[in-house]
C-alpha cells in the first residue's frame, strides 16, 4: 500500500476507530452493579464537556448513578484506555527500532524493574501517599527508570547503543530482577498475594489523580514518537541505510529509548505489568495497514485503547464481585484473536 | 585545484582492533566518471566504501568531499551529496516499492514537511529510469533480488546526489540482471552527470563498464588506471595469484579475462 495514495482512506478509518473508542468507553461505563443505561452514561459524559455540557440535561438521572459513572467507572475506563494506548504505541516504536517482532514495551527490563520496586514497597508496608500517588506507584516508577538506566549504560559503547546489546542486557537484567522478586516472595509469604496481584496488572485502584499523572506524559511522549515516525520507517530498513538517508540514527535511538521508557514506566507504575497488549496490538495493526509507522503508530494508539477498555470491562464484570487481573484477560482474550488473524494472513506479518 | 575533483582520500588508514584494514589510501575521484573497485575478498573494498560513505567512523583529515573534510558535513548534508547502496538490502518490514523509493526524498525534507508533488515527480522519474514503475504498489518483500536492487538504486536516485556509491550491487544476481543494473548505472553517468563508485567481483563486467579501475590488495591500492592498464596478466597474477589469458572482447575491444585452469 502506497502511503501517499492511501492517506485519505486511512484517515477516515482512523476517525471511525476513534468514534468506536468513544462508544466503547460509554458502553463500558454501563457495566457494573448499578444499572446505568447507555443513554444515561452518554449524557453524563457529554455533560462534562465544556459548552456542549450546558446543553445536556442530566436532571432525570439518579444522582448516585452520576457519581458512580464519574467517580468510579470513568477514571478506571479512561486509565485503561491510556495504558492500552501507551503500551501499544511504545511496542510499535520499539519493534521498529529493534527491527525485531518480539520486542515489546518491557524489552528494556522496565516491567521487572517496576515489579521489583513495587515489591519492595509492598513488603515494607509503605502505604503513605506522596504527591497524590501511593508509595507503591512511586517505587515502581523509580525501579523502572533505574533498570532502564542500567540496561542503557551496560549496552553503551562509546557514543553508540547497539540494539542487540540493548535487547540482551534488557533480558538479562529482567531475569535477575524477576528472580529477586520470587526470592522476596519466598521470605514474605504473607505478602505473596499482594505482590502477585500487582505484578499481574490491574487498574482496579484507578482514580482521577492517576489519569492526570499519565495523561500529560502520554500526550508529550506520543507527539514526540509521532514526529519521529518517518525516521523510524527509514531505520526499520537498516541502520546503515538510515544514516545514508540523513537520519542521525544514534540520536533518534536515544530519544526513542528515553521517551518510551518514561511513558511505559509511568503506565506500569499505576497499573502493574499488563502484558501482551504492547506486543500484539502493533502486529495486529500491521496485518491490516502495513509497516509504515506514520500509520502504525496512530492506529496502535486507538486499537490498543479500545482493546484494553474491553479487557478491563471483562476483568471487572465477568464474575462480580470478584476481579480478574486485567493482565491475565489480555492474553486469554487477545491470543485467540491474534492467532486467528495470524492464521488468516500468514504471509503478512513481518 | 581541479574543479572536477569530487572526493579524495589522503593517507586514509583504518584499523579494526589493531589490525590495519586500510593502509595509506590515496585516491582521487572526479565528476561524471564510472569507477570500479576490484580486488580479492578481504582486500578492503567494503571498508573503503564504508569510509567514503561515513558508515564507519571515518578518521579525521583522511577524506575530503569537494575539498571539505568529510566529518565536517552533518548527516543530513552528507545525505544530500552522497547516496549509498549497501551490500545487503534485505528489508523485513512491509513497505511498498514506492514508499521505499520515497524514503530517498527524506534528506531533502524538513522535520514537519510532507512529500509534495515535486517529490512524487522525482520518485516517479527514478522508478521510470530503473524500470520499476510497474512494481510501485508491490510489497518490497515480494519482489525478486534483481528488482529489489533496482528499487534501492531508484531510492539512491531520488536522493538526487552527485555521487552514488554501491557495494557489490550485482554479485548476487543472474547475468541478465547484472547487465540490466550496470546499464542503468552507466546511463546515469552519461546522461545524468552522476559519478558512480562501485565494487565488483567480476573482472570482465568491470572491464566492460568502468572508466577507471582501482585494484586493491591487502588493504592497499595496488594500482589505479584505465581498464587496459589494470586488467593485465601480470596484475592479476600478482593480486589474485591466478594465471590468466587476456584477450580483446571482439565487440567492445575491452580486455577479457580467461582463467587458465590446470587440469
Amino acid at each position: 500500500m502506497i502511503f501517499l495514495e492511501k492517506k485519505k482512506t486511512l484517515n477516515k478509518v482512523l476517525l471511525l476507530l476513534i468514534i468506536l473508542l468513544g462508544i466503547m468507553v460509554t458502553f463500558a461505563a454501563t457495566f457494573g452493579a448499578a444499572n446505568v443505561t447507555f443513554l444515561d452514561s452518554m449524557k453524563v459524559m457529554l455533560s462534562q464537556i465544556p459548552i456542549v455540557g450546558d446543553l445536556i440535561d442530566t436532571s432525570d438521572i439518579n444522582d448516585s448513578h452520576i457519581l458512580i459513572v464519574l467517580k468510579l467507572r470513568l477514571p478506571r475506563i479512561i486509565l485503561s484506555a491510556l495504558i492500552g494506548a501507551s503500551l501499544s504505541i511504545v511496542g510499535a516504536a520499539l519493534q521498529g527500532m529493534f527491527k525485531n517482532p518480539m520486542a515489546d514495551p518491557y524489552v528494556l527490563g522496565i516491567s521487572s524493574g517496576a515489579s521489583f520496586g513495587a515489591t519492595i514497597a509492598i513488603i515494607f508496608g509503605l502505604e503513605s501517599m506522596f504527591l497524590g500517588s501511593s508509595a507503591i506507584t512511586l517505587f515502581a516508577f523509580i525501579g523502572a527508570i533505574l533498570t532502564m538506566l542500567i540496561v542503557y549504560s551496560v549496552s553503551k559503547i562509546g557514543n553508540k547503543v547497539p540494539v542487540t546489546l540493548l535487547l540482551l542486557s534488557g533480558i538479562a537484567i529482567s531475569f535477575m530482577l524477576s528472580s529477586l522478586v520470587s526470592i522476596i516472595m519466598v521470605f514474605n509469604r504473607d505478602q505473596v498475594e499482594n505482590i502477585v496481584f500487582w505484578v499481574m496488572g490491574s487498574v482496579s485502584t484507578a482514580n482521577w489523580n492517576q489519569v492526570l499523572t499519565l495523561f500529560p506524559i502520554f500526550i508529550i511522549c506520543t507527539v514526540i514518537l509521532l514526529i519521529f515516525s518517518r525516521d523510524l520507517n527509514i531505520m526499520s530498513t537498516g541502520e546503515e541505510t538510515a544514516k545514508s538517508l540523513g537520519v542521525d540514527v544514534e540520536v533518534v535511538k536515544k530519544m526513542l529509548i528515553v521517551v518510551s521508557s518514561l511513558l511505559v514506566a509511568t503506565a506500569v507504575s499505576v497499573s502493574g505489568v499488563i502484558g501482551f497488549v504492547g506486543l500484539i496490538i502493533p502486529h495486529t495493526v500491521r496485518i491490516f495497514v502495513g509497516s509504515d509507522h506514520r500509520v502504525v503508530l496512530p492506529f496502535s494508539i486507538i486499537v490498543g485503547a479500545i482493546f484494553l477498555v474491553i479487557c478491563d470491562t471483562f476483568a471487572r464484570s465477568v464474575v462480580p464481585p470478584m476481579e480478574i487481573p486485567v493482565g491475565a484477560i489480555t492474553s486469554v482474550l487477545g491470543a485467540p484473536y491474534f492467532i486467528y488473524f495470524l492464521y488468516k494472513n500468514k504471509k503478512k506479518v513481518f | 585545484m581541479n574543479k572536477n575533483l569530487l572526493i579524495k582520500t589522503e593517507n586514509l588508514n583504518w584499523k579494526y582492533s589493531d589490525i590495519n584494514i586500510l593502509k595509506n589510501i590515496n585516491l582521487e575521484f572526479y565528476k561524471h566518471k564510472f569507477y570500479g573497485l576490484i580486488g580479492p575478498n578481504g582486500s578492503g573494498k567494503t571498508t573503503l566504501i564504508k569510509n567514503l560513505t561515513r558508515s564507519l567512523n571515518t578518521p579525521y583529515n583522511s577524506i575530503f568531499f569537494k575539498n571539505k573534510e568529510l566529518n565536517n558535513y552533518s548527516t543530513k548534508e552528507l545525505s544530500q551529496l552522497i547516496s549509498y547502496v549497501p551490500q545487503s538490502t534485505d528489508i523485513e518490514f512491509e513497505f511498498s516499492v514506492m514508499d521505499i523509493v520515497m524514503m530517498g526524498r527524506s534528506p531533502h525534507l524538513r522535520r514537519f514537511q510532507t512529500e509534495n508533488k515535486n517529490d512524487i515527480n522525482i520518485v516517479e522519474e527514478a522508478m521510470k529510469i530503473t524500470n520499476i514503475t510497474h512494481l510501485k504498489s508491490k510489497n518490497i518483500s515480494q519482489v525478486s533480488g534483481g528488482e529489489r536492487q533496482r528499487v534501492i538504486i531508484a531510492r539512491a536516485l531520488a536522493q538526487q546526489t552527485e555521487l552514488i556509491i554501491l557495494d557489490e550491487p550485482v554479485s548476487q544476481l543472474d547475468i541478465q540482471h547484472q547487465v540490466e543494473i550496470l546499464d542503468i548505472l552507466k546511463l546515469l553517468v552519461s546522461k545524468k552527470n552522476i559519478t558512480v563508485i562501485l565494487s565488483l567481483h567480476d573482472l570482465n563486467i568491470a572491464s566492460e563498464y568502468c572508466d577507471e579501475l582501482i585494484l586493491m590488495k591487502n588493504g592497499e591500492v595496488f594500482e589505479v588506471g584505465d581498464v587496459e592498464s589494470i586488467i593485465t596478466t601480470n596484475n592479476i597474477d600478482k593480486v589474485y595469484g591466478l594465471s590468466t589469458l587476456i584477450i580483446k572482447n571482439p565487440l567492445s575491444q575491452k580486455p577479457h579475462v580467461i582463467p587458465i585452469i590446470n587440469s
